[in-house]
C-alpha cells in the first residue's frame, strides 16, 4: 500500500507536467496506437453522445508504467482526450478495465498502447499479470 | 497463517510408524550456511529441516522433476537466450542416471503468452526423456485469453481451469491453478477500498473441486501439491501469495504428509509449517530479487558477469530410502 501511495504522489506531478504538453503539442496527433500489436481487437468502442469527441481531438496524456506502478495512478481527463500507457519496466504488464472497457493486452519495455476515452464515467483498471497494480481514470 | 519458522516440526514423506530423529540446530545452521553451492538437499529428517551441498553424488532416487518459470519469449539481461538455458538444463535432466518417470512445469511457460512462445516451449520440452509433462499455468500464460490458448495446448486431462489430480507409486499428486481467478483482477466495487490485495487465488469451483478430491484419501497418503504462485505469504506486498490458500490447506491439515512445490518468484525458499513443507523453485530463465530487496519484482538485470548460471536451475524430488523420506534437490546450471 505504501508504494501505491507514492505512485499517486508522483501522479500528481506527473499530471502536470503531461497537461502542459499536452495542450502544447495537441494537433499531432498521430495514431500511435497503431504501433502496438494487438490493438485492433480493442480499439476505441465508445461513441460520444455529444460529439465532443471531434472537438477535443488532440488531448493526449500518457501513463507511465514503472516499478510495477500505473503513474499517474488516479487522473481526471476531458471527454475525448487519448490516454497513451508506456511501459518502463523490465517486466511486462498491462492495463486492464475491471469493466472490460479496454485492455492493452500485454506491453514488453517500451511498448505503448492508446485509446481514446470517449464516454464519460469512472474506468478503474489493473495489471492482469500483476493484480495488485492498480489505477482509475476518472472522465468528466 | 503463523510463521513457524522456531519450531519447524515437519514430517515430509514420512510414514507415520517411522520414529523421527533429532538433529541439533547447530547441525542445522552450519548446513544452511552452505547454500551458495551448486546444489542444495532439502530433506525433512526426523522433523528437522536440513540442508546440506552436493557435489555430483545426489542422494536417493529420483521420484520426479520439477521446472519453472520457463519465460519463452523473455530477452533481455539478465539472460537474452531462455531458449537456450532451457535446452542446456533439459540436457541435465536427460543426463540423470535415472530417468524421471514424469516432470512438473510450475508455469510461466511463456513471458506474453504468444502462439510462437508456447510453441518453442514444447518443442524444447519434447527433447525431455520423461514418460508424461504436468503442466500448471503461471500468470504469464493466461493473462491475455484468461488461459483459452494454453488449455487448448495443456488442458488435456485436467478439470476447470486446468487443474487435475493423479497417483504414482502411492502418492497423491494434486495441481492447482491460482492464477486464473487472480488475472480477472478485482473483484467490482472493491477497487477503491483495495478489496483484492493482487495474490493468486484458486477460485470456490477449485476449492469445491480439492474438498472432494481428498476427502476420500486415508490420513496417510502422501501428498504433493504444484502449482505457480506460493500458496503461502512469501511477501503479500508484491503479490507473493495466495488470497484464499488457507481454506485450500485447510482441506490438506489430516494428512501426516504435504509438500507445496510452486514457482514464482525465481528464486529457493522454503517454509515448515506442521506437516506441511513449501518450496519455491529456480525459474530456467532469469532471477527476481529476494522479497523487499529491490524497488519491484523485476528480473535482475545486472547480475555480475558469471552469476546468471548459479541463479537458474531445476528441482529433483528424490526419495530417500534409508530414512524413507523424499529430499527436495535444487540444482543450478552452473
Amino acid at each position: 500500500m505504501r508504494l501505491i501511495n507514492k505512485s499517486k504522489a508522483a501522479g500528481m506531478v506527473a499530471i502536470f507536467s503531461v497537461m502542459a504538453i499536452v495542450f502544447t503539442a495537441c494537433t499531432s496527433s498521430a495514431d500511435r496506437s497503431a504501433e502496438t500489436p494487438g490493438n485492433g481487437k480493442d480499439g476505441p468502442t465508445f461513441k460520444s453522445s455529444t460529439g465532443g469527441a471531434e472537438q477535443r481531438e488532440g488531448n493526449e496524456v500518457q501513463i507511465v508504467i514503472e516499478n510495477f506502478a500505473f503513474v499517474p495512478s488516479e487522473i481526471t481527463i476531458a471527454v475525448g482526450t487519448k490516454i497513451t500507457w508506456i511501459n518502463k519496466d523490465e517486466a511486462p504488464h498491462t492495463a486492464t478495465s475491471t469493466d472490460k472497457k479496454f485492455n492493452t493486452g500485454g506491453l514488453d519495455t517500451d511498448d505503448k498502447y492508446s485509446f481514446v476515452f470517449n464516454e464519460k464515467g469512472e474506468f478503474p483498471y489493473f495489471c492482469a499479470l500483476h493484480p495488485h497494480m492498480t489505477a482509475n481514470i476518472t472522465v468528466k | 497463517m503463523k510463521d513457524q519458522n522456531k519450531n519447524i516440526s515437519g514430517n515430509l514423506m514420512r510414514p507415520p510408524d517411522v520414529e523421527p530423529k533429532v538433529h541439533d540446530r547447530r547441525e542445522f545452521l552450519k548446513c544452511m550456511g552452505a547454500w551458495a553451492g551448486t546444489g542444495l538437499v532439502l530433506t525433512m529428517a526426523g522433523g528437522i529441516l536440513s540442508s546440506c551441498t552436493i557435489g555430483d553424488a545426489v542422494p536417493g532416487i529420483l521420484s520426479f522433476v520439477q521446472i519453472s518459470d520457463t519465460h519463452i519469449g523473455f530477452g533481455k539481461d539478465p539472460n537474452p537466450k531462455v531458449t537456450e538455458t532451457l535446452q542446456s538444463l533439459v540436457d541435465k535432466i536427460n543426463a540423470m542416471p535415472t530417468r524421471p518417470p514424469f516432470v512438473l512445469h510450475t508455469g510461466d511457460l511463456t513471458h506474453l503468452s504468444k502462439p510462437e512462445e508456447f510453441d518453442t516451449l514444447q518443442e524444447i520440452l519434447k527433447g525431455l526423456k520423461t514418460d508424461q509433462i504436468f503442466y500448471v499455468p503461471g500468470e504469464h500464460d493466461v493473462f491475455s485469453d484468461q488461459g483459452e490458448e494454453y488449455l487448448k495446448r495443456f488442458g488435456k486431462g485436467t478439470l476447470g481451469k486446468g487443474w487435475q489430480s493423479f497417483d504414482h507409486n502411492g502418492t497423491h499428486y494434486i495441481g492447482l491453478n491460482n492464477v486464473v481467478a487472480a488475472s480477472s483482477g478485482p473483484t467490482p466495487g472493491s477497487f477503491k477500498n483495495g478489496g483484492n490485495e493482487g495474490l493468486g487465488a484458486l477460485g470456490a469451483e477449485q476449492l469445491g473441486w480439492l474438498a472432494k478430491d481428498v476427502a476420500g484419501l486415508s490420513a496417510s497418503t502422501p501428498i504433493v501439491v504444484f502449482t505457480h504462485v506460493p500458496l503461502w505469504a512469501v511477501y503479500p506486498q508484491w503479490g507473493w501469495g495466495t488470497e484464499d490458500s488457507e481454506q485450500a490447506l485447510s482441506y490438506l491439515k489430516k494428512f501426516g504428509s504435504v509438500t507445496v512445490l510452486n514457482g514464482h518468484i525465481h528464486q529457493v525458499m522454503q517454509k515448515v509449517e506442521g506437516n506441511i513443507t513449501f518450496h519455491t523453485a529456480r525459474s530456467t530463465a532469469y532471477p527476481q530479487p529476494a522479497p523487499g530487496a529491490a524497488p519491484s519484482p523485476g528480473p535482475m538485470k545486472d547480475l555480475p558477469a558469471g552469476q546468471l548460471g548459479k541463479t537458474i536451475g531445476i528441482t529433483q524430488v528424490r526419495y530417500l530410502e534409508r530414512d524413507r523420506s523424499l529430499a527436495v534437490v535444487d540444482t543450478s546450471l552452473g
